[in-house]
């Protein structure tokens, strides 16, 4: 035990900084290690957070005991310890004021540096830079660590340190601002340190102290400091431009006085500059030198604008044109924008030398980043070629090299350039030049777009001439099912199969193999090895890490039986993991009741998952009695979601023969994924519906599977008793949140199953029979919502913009129409769960967001309710968050897979993709319009129609559609002929008044109208004949209406 | 993470003399030729503007990153041999790796050694390098007489770097997938200058796939037969500046999708490669695509023979190496992986041919560079850490592998792909190597695996 230690710790358990700074000044070599370990362990011992008597948490260790040790480690740390974390707070060297004022560490730290020297302390400093700039000490506390040895001269800390001294200053002041207010008014004393702080302050700021009204201001004194701070001028100010530093963010407030005050480099450095303290030539040059570096986006905007703030004039850019053109090789366009702009008026100066500009010019032209610069660029060609005729080969080696360029504005600006050279009266380049540039341009001449050609057109070879090939495309008329030996779906086929699957069941929204896995886990009761539990925990431990890390198999079990999943946004995903949690206790208890649907705040489940729910509680059931378990009659049996008749049948068959009955939500949930239309299935299955015991049933399915073009009269179903309605639609109710155990019979689930039918084979007929049940959607009639797109006004106050006080922000927003929220008659009725449900802003979104492909494959024959519902909670505006994205994605996705003719859901769907704000949606978008065009889904006139209403009402800008049009050209002649009923159906719904870029649709229908004389249609002619009394569309609209 | 720290005793520069311009590029070998040369090669650029452009490019890959990252390591690696010039880099994020060949073509000058360095790219040279012009003479010596190693404080020294070992991991990756690459499409030069046309605009977060629509090369959302997978795809802009200046462009996959090149024909001897991850937030130097080959430790003489063999051969086939040797296939395919596991091979896809690239020769880099091997490694080393539950019928052999808080269920062998149920392979399902419970398994019971 070393006797100093022990004083050591009587100074930091009840001692003050200012008593031990003595003793750690005195302390001797050989008690260095004994006081080093004692603070490591001190530091420890109060580095621990506990609990207080009213509940929170605080932590052991005192601000002055957090000093203490601090002290402590500068005169006795190695560097290895004053690298860990026991030195504790890093803030210690920190001067500015709003620091100080609570207490002043520095005179104790000094002092012990001062005395110890620790050769660490550089490349501690640097460290904690590094790790968190906000610890970096003040220009002048380096400089003065520096000079007294203590410091090796770091440019970055210094660099950093120049760029906060703005704000460190402005602090100060502003505190002495605040401490002269205070003492003005009188109501609060300066306490001592406040006091010690007012001396200084007024010390450095003398005028502070007069009485006098005409005090100077806030900035007079900030930049009087600054001023008088030869080393932050010479040495700190000239690193701004070499580090990342914070320069572009700095600003200087001062909150004491009203208005608040603020200052930013931006507005001091040209002061600086002006009143002679800084060098203007300098200054300018470094900007530039500083842009060429790969800085911070906004940094490199700040260089920019620090430039263009100090005005440099024509003469002052010409002394820097090889600093300017240095600047084209950046990879940033707005650095390159920003060279170019400065280039504005030395084109045509005898001083500017163009030639090392034309070689960085050549690796501009086909950036696909640059569009205004390229052409702000060729303006300045232009006028070079005035007065230097001599560099006209290079120039038009300039413009046939853009015409490679994707964006069709800079290939017509180019194009423009290169006509004028090649055209001129008097040629311009001789002739082996000339010859080199037609024979460079016929090479790139499938790359132009239609307004480039056109200019040049004369020295273009004529592109043979394309077959004279047509096709009229119709949407196709009816849709079969693949249900073969291709699409046939391997059920799991043992043990070690089920096990991997359970990792990909348990991943987010992958309903093919949780079906299978389902499936696995039912086929496959009698096969699960004795250890399975023990081969499960691996995924448990990864769907359930916070909870059962570092647990053993009985402390597992014990967590599991009380495990509540909570009432959030629970999903298929945690139905299928409580079924897991079952499955590892042995199916001991049940899990899956657990797992509770119920509404929260903005967090409301889909109503179809309720009958997942439902259908799981089924299966579990079935698992937890042992033996050989039914499949489920829902389970889907080729891909992608069908359930083949024979399938469904052999299944029935098999739970007659078990005497089991079929649960409602599952059997329903199976009508659904019925490929009733596979002719060949159907035909199979229809002499089987004889074995089937259950008469309703067996009525039921026969309806389903007769003949598809034959669709036979529904029977008259019974009106049910409205007590008993009420009585059943309660039942229904509970049964489904999981409340009351028992489920309905078959019998009285049948008349809604009877509806699911129904509209499982003619989603879009009247059905006027369903009307006995229940006057609600998608019963008599479908549920077909319509919708429209309204405008929200929104006025801001901005009291603080004098110019502007009020801005007003217009929304245009889709809306779907929808009914007074009402309950269904029934949950099984899966066409009309989303008909009337209360709809508030995102409250359906998570949930389709969470489980959307898992939601569709429920409803493969009629998902167009699900559609309209996605479509009101998703796509309110067509600038969605990444949520909204991938829920557009996956909708897509659903309509590149083969089906039937798309409906006005899916159409208007589709249109809201095309015009979506991210590219890569749109892409989708366009590539669904491809294969639906293939395929014979597409349906142009009401995609047509559909993106006519949008794009009319300002739902999206009419160039993200534009600008993929002539990609989608020339495909093949089927597709360019439904684009162009596409357009047929679009362009009547525009506006009269036209929007911006409709000459580019009208440039795109003009590429796709056939070339057989034949002329628009007269809706088209009406549009065309307003729209030719505008400037730029008339060239366009006459020559359409000549056809 | 530093692995290895070099330094050049003066930056690279292109200065212009009255003579023509002498682009001069610093180097620092890891392995220096004897006697302490480290001057690789000196002599005229044919198409000094056409090289210029490949550097330029090179360039912007080492300066990019696609994911957030703060260092960026600005200097490729330079191969000489074989009569041929490689410039090769990664992006800051490992997931870009760009090769520039000079061939015998593109240049006109003496190789006065053999060997692999690190070239100096310092933003000076960089710049002055989009200044040369079409018809300018430019000579180029890679490294100097003399080479001053960071060893005494005090030496000068322009710039220190710390060569990170992702990159070694990361030339081991790449090779492994080169290697394995088939020819998917060939492009004109009017369709290469297309290419980066139908990209959506900004960065994309899904997969894209290059199919042919018609003549017009476009990348589409969704993967066709032929069509070829390019995540990540808006990393292609890097050589927005080269495409249209190549004569063709051929496209390279690996058949799993994972890993896709781009090789542009520039002509007269240049070709550049661009070769992609399958995902942006994925480096090469994260793949475990060779770790299945360097499972079979082989005998240390055999490796350090191949070494020298293929030092001397600087290029060879791996089949017709097999066929020469009468080795087996399976063999060389071990010897290239431990090789390559030591940054020691490149492939080339246009010749078919590895290559050799002059780095230290150290075995230990094998285990260091591959943690999984080397976790799976400290597996075996515990008596019951890994054990054999049953052999089945078609030789797939089950295993019981102990991981945290859990013994995981591996199935090994049986011609099948190994499974386990970690996270690793649970979110990977194999496409990114195996994981270290696979590679125990497959190390312990190897022969039953079989």
């Amino acid at each position: 035990m070393s006797a100093a230690a022990d004083t050591f710790e009587q100074f930091i358990r009840r001692g003050t900084a200012a008593e031990l700074t003595p003793f750690l000044l005195a302390l001797d070599k050989s008690d260095i290690v004994p006081v080093r370990t004692r603070a490591k362990s001190l530091h420890k011992e109060l580095d621990e957070y506990v609990k207080r008597a009213d509940g929170h948490w605080s932590r052991l260790m005192q601000p002055e005991q957090d000093l203490m040790l601090f002290l402590a480690g500068i005169a006795t740390y190695s560097q290895k310890e004053a690298f860990g974390r026991s030195l504790g707070s890093r803030h210690y060297l920190r001067t500015d004021a709003r620091f100080r004022i609570e207490r002043d560490p520095l005179p104790w730290v000094w002092a012990v540096l001062r005395h110890t020297r620790p050769a660490w302390l550089t490349e501690w400093l640097v460290r904690n830079h590094r790790s968190n700039p906000w610890t970096t000490p003040d220009f002048d506390t380096l400089q003065a660590l520096a000079a007294e040895g203590l410091l090796n001269p770091t440019p970055t800390l210094l660099a950093y340190a120049a760029a906060r001294q703005l704000d460190i200053v402005g602090g100060e002041l502003d505190t002495a601002f605040a401490l002269r207010q205070q003492q003005a008014e009188g109501k609060k004393k300066l306490n001592a340190l406040q006091v010690a702080m007012w001396a200084d302050l007024v010390a450095r700021w003398p005028a502070l102290a007069a009485d006098s009204p005409g005090q100077p201001s806030f900035r007079a004194l900030l930049l009087d400091a600054l001023r008088s701070n030869a080393a932050l001028l010479g040495t700190g100010l000239p690193l701004l431009f070499e580090f990342d530093t914070p320069a572009d963010s700095t600003v200087a407030y001062c909150h004491s006085i009203k208005p608040v005050e603020d200052l930013r480099w931006l507005d001091v450095l040209p002061v600086l500059v002006e009143s002679g303290h800084l060098d203007r030539a300098r200054l300018l040059t470094d900007c530039l030198l500083a842009l060429r570096r790969d800085f911070r986006r906004p940094l490199l905007t700040w260089f920019k604008e620090l430039f263009l703030t100090l005005q440099p004039t024509l003469a002052e850019r010409l002394a820097r044109q090889n600093e300017l053109v240095e600047l084209l090789a950046h990879p940033l366009p707005q650095v390159i924008n920003f060279a170019l702009d400065q280039f504005k008026e030395l084109w045509t100066h005898p001083d500017f030398e163009p030639a090392t500009l034309l070689l960085y010019a050549d690796g501009l032209m086909t950036r696909p980043d640059l569009k205004t610069g390229l052409k702000n660029l060729f303006g300045g060609l232009d006028k070079l070629l005035k007065t230097n005729p001599a560099l006209t080969p290079e120039v038009a080696r300039l413009h046939t090299a853009a015409l490679a360029h994707p964006d069709a504005g800079v290939q017509e600006r180019a194009a423009k350039g290169l006509a004028v050279l090649l055209g001129a009266k008097k040629p311009l380049l001789d002739a082996s030049a000339a010859a080199d540039t037609i024979v460079e341009l016929d090479g790139l001449g499938e790359l132009l777009g239609a307004p480039a050609r056109a200019l040049l057109a004369a020295w273009l070879t004529a592109a043979p001439a394309l077959a004279a090939e047509t096709a009229v495309y119709a949407p196709r008329a009816e849709f079969t099912p693949d249900i073969s030996d291709a699409t046939a779906i391997a059920p799991v086929a043992d043990w070690h199969e089920l096990l991997f699957l359970t990792g990909q069941a348990l991943q987010p929204d992958q309903p093919e193999a949780q079906e299978r896995w389902l499936d696995g886990l039912l086929r496959l009761r009698t096969q699960y090895p004795p250890d399975y539990a023990q081969q499960l925990r691996p995924y448990l431990l990864q769907a359930l890490p916070y909870l059962l890390k570092g647990k053993t198999e009985p402390e597992t079990l014990e967590l599991l039986r009380n495990f509540n999943h909570g009432q959030g946004r629970n999903g298929q995903h945690e139905l299928l993991l409580a079924l897991l949690l079952g499955w590892y206790g042995g199916f001991a208890q049940p899990q899956v009741a657990r797992v509770r649907l119920a509404a929260q705040h903005q967090l409301h489940p889909d109503p179809l998952l309720a009958l997942a729910r439902q259908r799981l509680l089924a299966a579990e059931a079935r698992l937890r009695a042992g033996g050989a378990a039914l499949p489920l009659l829902s389970t889907p049996s080729h891909a992608p979601h069908w359930v083949a008749p024979s399938a469904l049948l052999a299944r029935l068959l098999a739970y007659e023969a078990a005497g089991a009955a079929p649960d409602a939500a599952d059997l329903a949930l199976a009508l659904g994924r019925l490929a009733w239309n596979a002719p060949a299935e159907a035909e199979t299955a229809r002499p089987q519906l004889r074995e089937l015991r259950h008469a309703g049933l067996r009525e039921l399915l026969g309806w389903l599977l007769a003949p598809a073009r034959a669709t036979p009269p529904l029977p008259v179903l019974k009106s049910p008793d409205k007590s008993l309605l009420q009585k059943a639609t309660s039942r229904f109710s509970q049964w489904v949140s999981g409340e009351a155990p028992a489920p309905p019979t078959l019998d009285d689930a049948l008349p809604w199953l009877w509806a699911v039918a129904a509209r499982t084979r003619c989603p879009h007929a009247a059905l006027p029979a369903l009307a006995a049940l229940a006057d609600y959607p998608g019963l008599a009639a479908p549920w077909v919502p319509t919708w429209d797109v309204r405008t929200r006004t929104e006025i801001y106050k901005q009291s603080w913009n004098q110019k502007e006080p009020e801005r007003t922000y217009h929304y245009h927003e889709l809306a779907v129409d929808t009914a007074t929220p009402a309950p269904p008659p029934s949950p099984l009725l899966l066409y009309s769960l989303h008909a009337r449900l209360p709809q508030k802003d995102h409250t359906y979104f998570w949930a389709l967001a969470e489980d959307y492909r898992f939601l569709l494959s429920l409803l493969p024959n009629n998902p167009a309710p699900l559609r309209w519902h996605l479509l009101r909670s998703a796509f309110r505006t067509s600038d969605g968050y990444s949520e909204e994205h991938s829920l557009l994605s996956k909708q897509l996705h659903a309509l590149l897979a083969d089906g039937p003719a798309y409906d006005d859901s899916a159409s208007t769907l589709l249109a809201v993709g095309l015009l979506y704000n991210l590219p890569t949606g749109r892409a989708l978008a366009w590539e669904v319009v491809l294969a639906a065009a293939a395929n014979g889904r597409l349906v142009p006139a009401a995609l047509g129609a559909a993106l006519g209403r949008l794009l009319a009402s300002a739902y999206a800008p009419v160039l993200r559609l534009a600008e993929a049009l002539p990609a989608a050209r020339g495909i093949s002649p089927a597709t360019d002929d439904a684009l162009r009923q596409l357009l047929d159906a679009l362009l009547p719904e525009l506006p009269a008044e036209p929007l911006r870029n409709t000459a580019k649709l009208l440039a795109a229908y003009a590429d796709l109208r056939p070339r057989d004389g034949s002329s628009v249609p007269a809706v088209v002619a009406d549009k065309l004949q307003i729209w030719q009394a505008t400037g730029s569309l008339k060239k366009a609209a006459v020559a359409l209406l000549a056809e | 993470m530093a692995d290895f720290a070099y330094a050049y005793a003066h930056p690279s520069t292109l200065t212009h003399s009255a003579t023509g311009n002498v682009l001069e590029l610093a180097a620092y070998a890891e392995d220096a030729p004897a006697g302490g040369a480290a001057c690789f090669f000196r002599g005229g650029l044919a198409n000094a503007w056409l090289a210029a452009r490949g550097l330029t490019t090179l360039a912007k890959v080492v300066a990019s990153r696609f994911v957030p990252q703060s260092a960026a390591l600005r200097d490729p690696i330079v191969t000489a041999g074989a009569g041929l010039l490689r410039f090769e880099a990664f992006s800051s994020c490992n997931g870009v790796y760009a090769r520039l060949d000079l061939g015998p073509e593109a240049l006109d000058g003496e190789f006065l050694a053999s060997g692999t360095t690190n070239v100096d790219f310092n933003e000076p040279m960089v710049n002055a390098l989009a200044r040369v012009a079409r018809t300018e003479p430019v000579v180029l010596r890679v490294g100097q007489q003399e080479v001053v190693l960071e060893r005494a404080a005090g030496t000068v020294t322009e710039r220190k770097v710390t060569l990170p070992e992702r990159w070694i991991k990361g030339l081991t990756a790449v090779q492994g997938y080169l290697a394995q690459m088939e020819e998917k499409l060939t492009l004109s030069r009017v369709q290469a200058a297309q290419l980066l046309q139908g990209l959506p605009a900004g960065a994309t977060r899904t997969d894209l796939f290059l199919v042919l629509r018609g003549p017009r090369p476009s990348f589409v959302p969704v993967g066709s037969a032929g069509a070829v997978r390019v995540g990540g795809a808006h990393r292609l802009r890097l050589l927005d500046g080269l495409l249209p200046l190549c004569e063709s462009l051929r496209v390279y996959a690996t058949p799993d999708g994972q890993a896709s090149a781009f090789v542009l024909a520039l002509g007269g001897g240049h070709e550049f490669v661009l070769a992609l991850s399958a995902e942006v937030n994925r480096g090469f130097s994260g793949e475990g695509n060779q770790l299945d080959t360097l499972l079979e430790e082989l005998p240390t003489e055999w490796i350090a023979g191949a070494n020298q063999l293929f030092r001397g051969n600087e290029t060879f086939n791996p089949a017709l190496f097999a066929l020469e040797h009468d080795l087996d296939p399976g063999t060389v395919d071990r010897l290239c992986a431990s090789l390559s596991a030591m940054g020691l091979l490149g492939f080339d896809l246009r010749s078919n041919h590895y290559f050799y690239r002059r780095l230290p020769f150290k075995l230990e880099r094998i285990l260091k560079l591959n943690p999984r091997l080397k976790n799976a490694r400290a597996l075996l080393a515990a008596a019951d850490d890994v054990q054999l539950v049953g052999v089945g019928a078609g030789g797939r052999s089950e295993v019981r592998v102990r991981g945290t808080d859990a013994w995981h269920t591996v199935l090994v062998g049986g011609g099948e792909l190994a499974r386990c149920t970690c996270q690793w392979f649970t979110g990977h399902q194999g496409q990114r190597g195996p994981c270290k419970h696979i590679l125990a398994a497959q190390l312990r019971f190897g022969a039953e695996a079989e």
